[in-house]
């Protein structure tokens, strides 16, 4: 009986140790590898992330914005994270929405824009729920990496200043 | 027999806990130095719910803002290199690699190759000492060699580095040095552009961009607090602490309320607030900068 015992805590112990995990390493590096950089006169910005994402996430990335630059923010997405947008938030208690992807007539997973004075932002990522509903997705069919490139440039050095 | 069945219907249900913990850690998770938060929501956004990621710019992106490159060079303001030898524990070498990727990213704004060379290898120095070297890599540490005559060139380079460091602690789960390395760099670069100002004009450009390092420290703090558990931290925080009450004592003037408007090539989002600093509050900011920094270096 005892060694019965003894099998099944192995087996918890293993079950523990190999249980699904989506790794945060498969996402390294994710948006220098498959967000496309805008190129011209970006520079690539430190504010940049990559995170794991699951279906029916959303989260919030705090930019500092700097008048007098313009920003490019690119998201990437693993294929089957399907439907991820992003809006563009105030950062302050109202949390007005200053641009929506999903509602954009262009509907790219791109912006560029500038403020008039230095800020916060929100930038607010969604991954809908999806087709399948959770409990019978495979494990690693609900999770996925996001990379969010954000670039910058000083407005005078590409005319876009009016 | 019964407790044997309980056993196995244990075994059954781990799996499904353990998922729902994992799932719902809200302290790790993202690879680039972020911190993962609660948001309490108010008012109509409730669906954001999940997490927060903090971002603040690196100190590269602070002098293209500050136009640094127009400033005259002064390598009195820098932590001398030789001071590097003195940190011999993991706070004051971590804040000290921040303080020296800040360093190294206004030097590379001058050509000054001799100093881009020894600042790099302190920096290397120190992140053998914490045991990161792998984040600073060989070819890295080639290419600074290869473009020491290259200003674009390594001001790249020293931005890689200081990402390459920021992403390696989050993917290693060291988030607490990586708090303690972007307080050291936050401070170093306030330190050297209010080295900058040194008579007091509340029109003047340099100041006001100065003040706009407001925003950051606000991110850096949230991001920061998250790792308050962690000794090293708790003792560095109230330093941080200092300088963003003084920057939040600082008046703001709404100007209009945010909006937007677009052209077919950018949107711009009007409105904000203006700071306004008196000169007592600008004197106590910058002697409270110079103390903090001068904790961290010496």
């Amino acid at each position: 009986m005892k060694t019965i015992y003894q099998l099944i805590w192995t087996v918890i112990v293993l079950v523990l140790i190999s249980s699904p995990t989506f790794s945060q390493g498969k996402c390294k590096n994710y948006h220098q590898s498959n967000c496309e950089a805008y190129g011209f006169n970006f520079k690539y910005s430190g504010q940049s992330k990559n995170a794991v994402f699951e279906k029916g996430q959303t989260s919030i990335f705090k930019l500092v914005c700097y008048e007098g630059f313009e920003y490019r923010i690119s998201l990437c997405a693993d294929k089957k994270l399907t439907g991820i947008y992003f809006r563009i938030r105030e950062d302050n208690t109202n949390r007005n929405i200053l641009f929506d992807s999903s509602t954009d007539e262009e509907g790219f997973l791109e912006k560029i824009f500038y403020v008039e004075k230095s800020k916060n932002l929100l930038i607010e990522v969604v991954v809908p729920e999806g087709d399948v509903a959770s409990e019978s997705a495979e494990y690693d069919e609900l999770f996925g990496c996001v990379g969010v490139l954000i670039e910058y440039n000083k407005r005078s050095d590409t005319g876009f200043e009016k | 027999m019964k407790t044997l069945k309980t056993a196995l219907l244990m075994l059954l249900c781990i799996p499904p806990i353990y998922y729902s913990c994992s799932n719902s850690s809200n302290t790790k998770g993202d690879s680039s130095g972020s911190t993962l938060k609660e948001l309490a929501t108010t008012g109509d956004p409730s669906e954001i719910k999940d997490k927060i990621f903090y971002s603040f710019p690196s100190p590269e992106e602070v002098f293209a803002y500050i136009e640094a490159s127009k400033l005259e060079f002064d390598p009195a303001i820098l932590n001398p290199v030789s001071n590097g030898r003195n940190y011999l524990n993991l706070t004051d070498q971590s804040l000290n690699l921040g303080v020296y990727i800040s360093d190294l990213a206004y030097i590379t704004l001058f050509n000054q190759q001799e100093n881009s060379l020894a600042y790099f290898e302190v920096i290397h120095k120190l992140t053998v000492q914490l045991k990161i070297s792998e984040a600073f890599s060989e070819s890295l540490y080639n290419r600074i060699q290869e473009n020491l005559d290259n200003v674009d060139s390594l001001v790249v380079i020293s931005g890689q580095a200081y990402q390459s460091i920021v992403d390696y602690l989050s993917e290693t789960e060291q988030e607490n040095i990586s708090a303690l390395v972007s307080m050291g760099a936050y401070v170093e670069c306030l330190y050297l552009l209010l080295s900058y100002v040194v008579t007091f004009d509340s029109n003047d450009e340099m100041l006001n961009k100065v003040l706009d390092q407001k925003f950051a420290i606000n991110n850096l703090y949230e991001f920061a607090s998250a790792y308050q558990k962690d000794k090293m931290v708790s003792e560095t925080l109230p330093y941080l602490k200092e300088i963003k009450d003084l920057f939040d004592a600082i008046e703001e003037k709404p100007i209009a309320p945010s909006d937007t408007k677009s052209d077919d090539k950018a949107l711009a989002i009007t409105g904000g607030t203006d700071l306004h600093i008196t000169q007592e509050q600008f004197n106590k900011l910058k002697e409270t900068v110079n103390n903090t920094r001068n904790n961290f270096i010496k």
